[in-house]
């Protein structure tokens, strides 16, 4: 249903954009400069904000103010002929002429292809004090500021000019500017040198083409001769000595660029505005492939400017984040996140120009994600601003005007995140909570990997809870395939918790388990977590076997360890993430089933003795354990226990289900069916904090 | 002749006295601040300054600079990854003593951070700059007071120097929003900025500097008590290569350890006593020394490199005066440009040439020269008469230049032209 009203959507919208995309190219034949359009930037967003919202914080993401030409071949490939030509008195005085002032701009440009140039320093500058002035709600109220670039020498450069613009307005703002190897993944990931490099693969053409066949089919060789022809007296000189096609097309690459030098210098009319169109069609073609069929390298960026503006909101600071980077990055953005009509795909590539406009990532431009509050109301808008124009975001549904819901949008980018970071970015909003446990699997992969095959599509994540290999003397690579591989490619979709066993404390490389599931080094493992409504305290009993325990620390069991961990539960019970959670879970293997007598010796002794009073006087909702191979319950009270405890069959799949209004676990069998009586379910009782 | 040979001795001894002194005041400085034996990897250190008053009716009115890039980490992830993988090593074959144990943990820590930030600028690193910029507006507001006064910065293409560059050029501006800041960084602006000839290039990786040096390390530098303090035995080093796996452990160690403070990680100095940090950074300084500085060693080749960065700092300021308006030129690079740069203007403490090596600390200390932030300054002052006078500061010290003037450290800047201008030809 939402697909089809998306299509409906972005159906309505290519009539119109269509429309409006050839208006706006015939009000302004500068667009067919496409990415070297130099913009002036006096488009300003308009619609205001809904009653009482007011902006806090704004993601930004900007390409490089004008520059150079990428390379001194985009200059010589239009010279070197031109030159050959002059000096063999070829070309009439209107060609002469266009040779000497192409000469003349090129003596500018000589060695600095690349650079920033003074234009593109202004432009930023002057963007910066834009911001400024747009949003004193922000800069007024000392907001954090932090600023990221490519390495690329004119993305930093642009990222200072635009710090010393904010500057300009109000020299105490502060501003923390990097670039590094280790932050491109909000600015370049694709760059070979960012630390968390990953290759990806390049979507096909969807009409098959590259750039270079879209090229032949759309400009006859005709046209470039008739161009080029402009030039030349000696038209037969012009047909032995020069390749038209592909002068024509440098004579393009250097027109566009002239802009962003600020010089008089100017041969426009060269082309007419139906050929620069043409020109244009192919570049934005180019684009195409280098932006939109790339946009899954780019997916980092996405995922930085939204979940970084879900950190920042929850810091309840106004903030900044200011981002610096490239035009085929950008484009890529604006495809992943849907705007406008940048990610349709028109069944002719003739009409891409008309919905993929890359005039729209012109020198300096400028894509801004602005969330909105509102007091004493949880729901966060937000609006997309790309160069002063307010967008559309045709995958969500607008809450008014250009402004949309937030967490609408955090949905939807987590789908394009890691596990980690989309389980980080739905704990804080999700407003329910399923996942599956497994434990004592005892090696045993046919049956895991038969459990596994039914954890249902929906599910947030997993928790390994204990024994899942027996110890020995495997590798670590055995013992991770081992754990891993029944899971298939559930690790790639959600992250995987480790509670560890018993069994999991014993051969060489136990220690070294955690590096698996990407544990930091030296941690314990035991630690806490939210999602949605509860809040989960994942504990360890360590070894229960009290020979193998005293070969490892001289004691019945790891009492030292121990005590370190009830010092933590002690403490943690007591943060308000855990308190004011509206269900509380206990993970743990090792049931605290032992006698109260045999607490000096004997580790579930020891766990009733100490850590039960802390969970019963946190008002734990629910205990889930295993080690006893055989489904159990403990009712509450049954062992000094104020709260149930479920212990899961060593052939059975738990899934629980949390919602507002309750708590329901059922264990599944490896066929996949629901295990009669082995369920657990719990009515809320009413006043459950929800995640705001 | 009995009386002759007399006053000899008696003058040799005078001189063994006195060097020995000189030895051991730069012993004792270099320790007072363990910092220091970084040298060039060391932070910045800045001690405040009574500055010599300007003769009377002289008002500052120019500043041209130069900078380089602040405090960083080390400029390749290969180093703490070596040493972290030589101690996980040692430790699986449990030959790592309680000692060495403690310092495998903290390669492992060390390692994880310099991996992902190495060559990075540290936030030490901005805050020199930010230090050094404040200071300077400080101490000669005039030369940035008004709407519109002209500053121009430019960089080498490095990231860090670039950020180096904004957050010196930032600072100003906090302290004056109407400064017209222009910043600039490219190929352009590294030609000048980092002149790197092909001799140059050549002489770096092998020129005669690396035989004296591994001479001398050899010579004078015993691992044996540190790799015993680490280790519980020595197989890891094998000493059928004549030690030098030992040697150039312990000189990697140090290396490691000097790169520590600049990049906001727990210093490991720990590991050397007084004796090894003392002669470990004479074979540090002696590198930095025959490598970039004035030893005289390879035909001064690497003093050459600066003479289009020395030909820039003239040639501006003859625009600057001519303009005659308040303003300031602003660079920032690297080491191999201030090393190079200090000894070509001739600056007193950073051109002594001395070519043997066991002397030349005694010479050239690069913890006085070429720490990271290191910087020149010229500033330019003028009277009523249209007089130009000229002070030199390295690191914001007042320095001595071989030229005359009876008003130091202000030289008159015809004499200091033409010296420069003789100099460039």
């Amino acid at each position: 249903m939402r697909i089809s009203l998306c299509l409906a959507l972005l159906l309505i919208s290519l009539s119109s954009g269509g429309q409006t995309a050839r208006d706006q190219f015939e009000a302004n034949p500068e667009l067919a400069k496409g990415i070297y359009y130099i913009n002036d930037y006096s488009a300003v967003p308009k619609t205001r904000a809904p009653r009482g919202y007011k902006a806090v914080c704004i993601s930004h993401y900007a390409r490089h103010g004008a520059r150079f030409q990428g390379d001194d071949e985009a200059y010589r490939n239009a010279l070197e002929p031109l030159a050959k030509a002059y000096e063999a008195n070829a070309l009439n005085d209107y060609g002469k002429n266009v040779y000497r002032k192409m000469s003349s701009y090129y003596e500018s440009c000589r060695g600095r292809h690349g650079d920033l140039t003074p234009l593109g320093w202004e432009q930023q500058q002057s963007l910066a004090r834009q911001m400024y002035t747009l949003y004193p709600e922000i800069f007024k109220k000392n907001p954090t500021i932090t600023a990221t670039s490519s390495l690329v020498t004119r993305c930093i450069m642009s990222m200072s000019a635009f710090g010393m613009g904010l500057k300009s307005m109000d020299p105490g703002l502060e501003i923390y500017e990097e670039a590094s190897r280790s932050k491109l993944d909000g600015t370049n990931p694709g760059d070979r040198q960012n630390v968390n490099y990953v290759k990806t693969e390049v979507e096909d053409n969807p009409w098959g083409l590259t750039y270079s066949d879209y090229q032949k089919r759309r400009i006859p060789d005709e046209e470039g001769e008739r161009i080029v022809s402009r030039l030349f007296d000696d038209k037969e000189f012009m047909k032995a000595e020069i390749n038209c096609r592909s002068l024509a097309s440098a004579l393009y690459n250097f027109i566009i660029g002239m802009g962003c030098l600020d010089t008089d210098i100017r041969i426009d009319d060269l082309f007419t505005d139906g050929e620069m169109l043409d020109y244009y069609d192919v570049l934005n073609f180019g684009f195409y492939e280098w932006g939109a069929q790339k946009k899954n390298s780019f997916k980092p960026i996405v995922v930085d400017m939204v979940m970084k503006a879900q950190e920042d909101l929850a810091s309840g600071k106004p903030t900044v984040r200011l981002r610096f980077g490239h035009d085929t990055n950008l484009l890529g953005v604006l495809c992943l996140l849907g705007v406008d009509d940048f990610a349709f795909i028109p069944e002719r590539p003739e009409e891409l120009w008309l919905t993929y406009c890359s005039w729209r990532v012109p020198m300096a431009a400028t894509f801004e994600l602005i969330l909105y509050k509102k007091k004493n109301c949880d729901r966060v808008l937000f609006k997309g601003v790309l160069n002063g124009d307010e967008v559309r975001f045709s995958a969500l549904n607008p809450v008014s005007g250009p402004y949309y819901d937030f967490n609408d949008l955090v949905e939807f980018v987590s789908r394009l995140a890691s596990p980690k970071e989309r389980f980080r970015a739905m704990a804080a909003i999700d407003t329910e909570c399923s996942f599956s446990i497994f434990n004592d699997m005892h090696c045993n992969t046919e049956l895991y990997s038969r459990l596994a095959s039914s954890v249902p599509a929906n599910d947030d994540f997993i928790v390994l809870n204990g024994d899942i290999v027996s110890g020995g003397e495997y590798t670590l690579e055995e013992t991770s395939d081992l754990i891993m591989d029944p899971l298939g490619n559930l690790p790639d979709r959600v992250p995987v918790f480790f509670c560890r066993g018993n069994h999991e404390t014993r051969g060489s490389n136990a220690k070294y388990i955690g590096r698996i599931f990407h544990m930091p080094e030296n941690e314990k493992f035991y630690y806490s977590f939210k999602y949605g409504p509860a809040a989960f305290i994942v504990l360890d009993a360590g070894e229960t076997n009290s020979k193998n325990s005293i070969k490892a620390c001289g004691e019945y069991f790891y009492r030292e360890y121990l005590e370190e961990e009830l010092a933590w539960l002690k403490k943690t019970v007591k943060e308000r993430s855990f308190t004011e959670a509206g269900y509380k879970i206990c993970l743990i293997h090792v049931p605290m089933n032992g006698s109260l007598e045999s607490a000096g010796s004997n580790v579930r002794g020891w766990m009733r003795k100490y850590m039960m009073p802390v969970l019963n006087s946190a008002g734990l909702t629910l205990m889930i354990c295993g080690d006893l191979h055989e489904f159990g319950f403990m009712e509450k009270g049954s062992a000094g226990n104020s709260f149930p405890v479920f212990i899961n069959d060593d052939e059975e799949r738990l899934h629980v289900v949390i919602t507002r209004e309750s708590i329901a676990v059922q264990a599944y069998d490896a066929s996949g069916n629901p295990v009669e009586g082995h369920r657990y379910f719990q009515q809320s009782k009413g006043g459950i904090p929800m995640p705001s | 002749m009995k009386r002759t040979s007399k006053i000899l001795i008696l003058l040799l001894l005078c001189l063994s006295q006195l060097m020995s002194a000189q030895v051991d005041e730069i012993r004792t400085t270099v320790l007072a601040n363990v910092q220091r034996c970084g040298g060039s990897s060391a932070p910045y250190e800045y001690v405040r300054q009574n500055y010599t008053p300007a003769p009377r009716g002289y008002r500052p009115f120019y500043i041209s600079h130069f900078g380089r890039h602040g405090s960083r980490y080390h400029t390749s992830p290969d180093m703490f990854r070596a040493m972290d993988s030589l101690f996980r090593t040692a430790e699986e074959k449990g030959i790592l003593t309680e000692y060495g144990k403690d310092i495998a943990a903290r390669f492992k820590e060390s390692s994880k951070v310099t991996r992902k930030y190495a060559g990075d600028l540290s936030e030490m690193g901005v805050n020199e700059h930010i230090g050094i910029a404040s200071r300077m507006f400080r101490n000669y507001p005039g030369v940035f007071k008004g709407r519109d006064t002209r500053v121009e910065a430019v960089s080498t293409t490095s990231p860090r120097v670039i950020l180096s560059m904004a957050a010196f050029c930032e600072t100003l501006k906090s302290e004056n929003r109407f400064l017209n800041i222009r910043q600039q960084a490219g190929d352009a602006t590294s030609a000048y900025l980092n002149h790197y000839t092909r001799e140059y290039r050549e002489y770096y990786s092998d020129g005669e500097w690396r035989g004296i040096r591994d001479a001398w390390v050899k010579e004078n530098i015993n691992p044996s008590r540190i790799i015993s303090s680490l280790f519980k035995d020595s197989s890891m080093f094998d000493y059928k290569d004549n030690g030098s796996k030992a040697l150039r452990f312990v000189q990697d160690l140090f290396s490691a350890a000097a790169i520590m403070p600049a990049s906001g990680l727990e210093p490991m100095w720990d590991i050397f006593n007084d004796d090894e940090l003392f002669i470990l950074w004479q074979a540090k300084n002696m590198e930095q020394y025959m490598r970039k500085g004035p030893s005289g060693i390879g035909h001064d080749v690497a003093i050459g490199i600066s003479k289009p960065l020395l030909r820039d700092f003239v040639e501006k300021a003859g625009k600057a005066l001519e303009q005659g308006t308040p303003g300031a030129d602003l660079r920032f690079g690297h080491g191999e440009g201030i090393m190079p740069l200090s000894a070509l203007m001739g600056i007193e403490e950073a051109s002594r040439v001395e070519s043997d090596p066991a002397r030349m600390y005694l010479a050239w200390q690069d913890f006085r020269i070429t720490t990271m932030a290191a910087n020149i300054q010229w500033v330019f002052y003028k009277n009523a008469g249209g007089n130009i006078l000229v002070k030199v500061l390295l690191n914001e010290r007042e320095s001595t230049l071989p030229i005359a003037t009876d008003t130091w450290p202000y030289y008159r800047w015809e004499d200091m032209k033409s010296y420069y201008d003789c100099i460039l030809k």
